[in-house]
């Protein structure tokens, strides 16, 4: 019976935090979702609310006691289109004053209603292309953009210093941040690879709620990398980033390499002096910090030092301006959990609240570190009419090296 | 006659009674999680720290809860400055001679005490007044939030509607009992008693009500702070 495994998605530490929120409702002031939708059902801690009905019974003495799960699963059925209004983007966190992870909460939360069977009818076609084609996109040719390169790539080197970790968004939707990541990890003559059978990194799972194929393809992930034997494995996906550093841990998979977001390698290249740029961007630059790379994953300096290495040094401030929420309050870009999915108008609102953020901060480039923001991004500003170009740091940082060479 | 029975019960009895429900009350709650713990993983593995956790925990309960750095007090000023106000409030109440000396008298023959700093009674009403104000205007958004189909509509619960004005109630009673002696000294007694009389009704109410935050949220801080910690980002 499905329902007797519900509780053990929780934590004790999260029934602790459902049993300590006080209904402030702190945490719909700063939901980007609840701004833009302004609907009583995006409010954060609506679902913590759904999320104590549901296992009320459970977590009281006599549910303990007592083995069988009293799961309310009508009240699950009830919790589904609101547990599924959130981008997962854990502003709510930040923004709740006793520090309550909100957004753990409606993985929980998701997870419950995943196994029930309840997930959104969007949702269910990307379940079964998960499944199939092990990425959300249902394509065959991970391996695609290779063809568009000028120059051989590395593939399943064993030994290699770096595995490039492409992720599905970079190798599918936006092969130019792939190709911009080779062309770095090239230029700096660094003994890379990337693999032949990569897996989606299980973001998208958590997003949807399966848990069990989460730590399947983590595992399956962690297995293929450590048969070829490399130190570090470098990601240009935030999502890819928070999976392996802050995920997979929690998943209880282990690994034995270092992880490193593609800005923090760069960083790194440019302060040891590996990497050169040339050209200086010219343009006011703004730096969108991708929520599962900044909040969630805790880096928010190193994009920014790389971007003062492309712009006119003399005229930092000028050159590199900040939009007003940043770093750990950054704004959603609007795209995560698969919100884009189920309601692309929402996300579309999400992503121009941020674009005119951006354009008011005196910006004409927005930089992300993420494929799903620059596509957001990219798709707003073009359907907006926004006068603003979106890029993501690989692809500038790239340029300014293409710059140096020629 | 009367009153003699009432106060010897209201300061004598009933607070080995509240004393009773009250240990229940939170012996119920940490039976339930030592349960809860043997079923489930107790939090999530967090491998690795890049900053000092000390910070992390000293940032999650001081720095983050000022107005330069709460995310809460940006988006919404007023109510951060309301929420803070009274929590400030309440906390230095407690510290008041007359409850410091009544708790004292309590437990005083089992228990040596220090002399601590008490705070001053033209302090003591202006706190009052700030913990009530600012009560009020809390209990006022809800009210209005709840009636306008906000936000809080969707999140609120009875206990809401009880735990507010229940505190409310015990900061009316507390100022009025302060000001007793120069405005109804005849009544005194009775003030004083009604007061005494709410606060051991909120005390045996605070294990099953959101008042238990004020345990709770120590872990929750602490377990945000190790995981703002293991980020490191800001």
């Amino acid at each position: 019976m499905v329902a007797e495994n519900f509780l053990k998605e929780l934590k004790t530490s999260q029934i602790v935090e459902l049993e300590t929120c006080v209904r402030c409702g702190a945490c719909s002031e700063v939901c980007p979702v609840y701004e833009q939708d302004k609907s009583i059902i995006s409010v954060p801690a609506l679902k913590l609310q759904e999320l104590r009905k549901i296992i009320g019974k459970d977590v009281s003495i006599l549910g303990l006691i007592s083995s069988a799960s009293k799961v309310n699963l009508k009240e699950l059925r009830k919790a589904s289109e609101a547990a599924y209004l959130c981008t997962l983007c854990g502003r709510c966190w930040i923004g709740c004053i006793l520090g309550i992870r909100n957004r753990e909460l409606r993985e929980v939360l998701r997870s419950m209603i995943y196994k029930a069977g309840y997930i959104p009818e969007p949702l269910k076609n990307i379940d079964k292309t998960l499944m199939k084609y092990k990425n959300p996109y249902g394509s065959n040719g991970r391996l695609g953009w290779l063809k568009k390169l000028d120059f051989q790539i590395p593939v399943n080197v064993k030994g290699s210093n770096i595995l490039y970790f492409v992720g599905c968004t970079s190798a599918i939707r936006d092969p130019s941040i792939a190709e911009s990541t080779a062309y770095i990890l090239r230029s700096v003559g660094e003994s890379w690879t990337i693999m032949d059978n990569e897996w989606c990194c299980g973001s998208a799972w958590i997003a949807l709620g399966n848990m069990d194929a989460a730590r399947n393809f983590a595992e399956r992930n962690v297995k293929e990398i450590e048969s070829l034997n490399v130190k570090k494995v470098v990601v240009s996906c935030a999502e890819c980033y928070r999976m392996f550093k802050w995920e997979y841990p929690e998943l209880n998979v282990d690994y034995g390499f270092e992880v490193l977001h593609i800005s923090e390698l760069i960083n790194k290249y440019l302060n040891e002096g590996k990497l050169k740029t040339g050209k200086r961007v010219i343009e006011r630059i703004t730096y969108h910090d991708p929520c599962s790379l900044s909040r969630l994953g805790g880096i928010v300096n190193e994009p920014r030092n790389v971007l003062r290495q492309i712009i006119p040094r003399e005229a930092e401030f000028h050159y590199l301006v900040e939009m007003p929420e940043n770093r750990m309050n950054t704004y959603c870009c609007g795209g995560g959990a698969f919100l884009e999915f189920i309601h692309p108008e929402l996300t579309l609102k999400i992503a121009e609240h941020r674009l005119n953020q951006a354009s008011k901060a005196g910006a004409e480039i927005l930089v992300s570190a993420c494929p799903i923001c620059k596509i957001v991004f990219t798709d707003a500003a073009n359907k907006l009419n926004k006068n603003i170009k979106v890029y993501d740091i690989t692809e500038l940082v790239a340029k300014s090296i293409a710059s140096s060479q020629n | 006659m009367f009153e003699e029975p009432m106060v010897v019960f209201i300061s004598t009895m009933l607070p080995l009674i509240t004393l009773f429900i009250f240990i229940y009350g939170v012996a119920l709650r940490f039976l339930k999680w030592f349960m809860i713990w043997k079923v489930l993983p107790a939090m999530g593995g967090l491998s690795s720290y890049r900053g000092s956790r000390l910070k992390g925990i000293f940032n999650s309960f001081v720095l983050d809860h000022l107005p330069s750095h709460s995310l809460a007090a940006r988006r919404d000023m007023a109510f951060y400055v309301i929420g803070v106000g009274m929590h400030i409030a309440f906390i230095t109440l407690l510290l008041t001679k007359a409850h410091i000396d009544s708790i004292l008298a309590l437990i005083k023959q089992y228990v040596a005490i220090p002399t601590i700093l008490y705070v001053s009674k033209p302090f003591t009403h202006i706190l009052s007044i700030i913990f009530i104000s600012c009560l009020t205007l809390m209990l006022a958004r809800r009210l209005y939030q709840y009636a306008a189909n906000k936000s809080l509509r969707v999140i609120s619960s009875i206990g809401d509607f009880i735990a507010v004005p229940l505190l409310l109630v015990t900061g009316v009673t507390g100022l009025i009992a302060a000001l007793s002696s120069q405005l109804f000294p005849d009544y005194r007694l009775y003030i004083i008693a009604s007061h005494m009389v709410v606060v051991q009704v909120f005390i045996m109410y605070t294990p099953f009500s959101k008042f238990f935050h004020g345990i709770t949220s120590i872990i929750v801080m602490t377990l945000s702070g190790l995981r703002k910690a293991a980020l490191g980002g800001d």
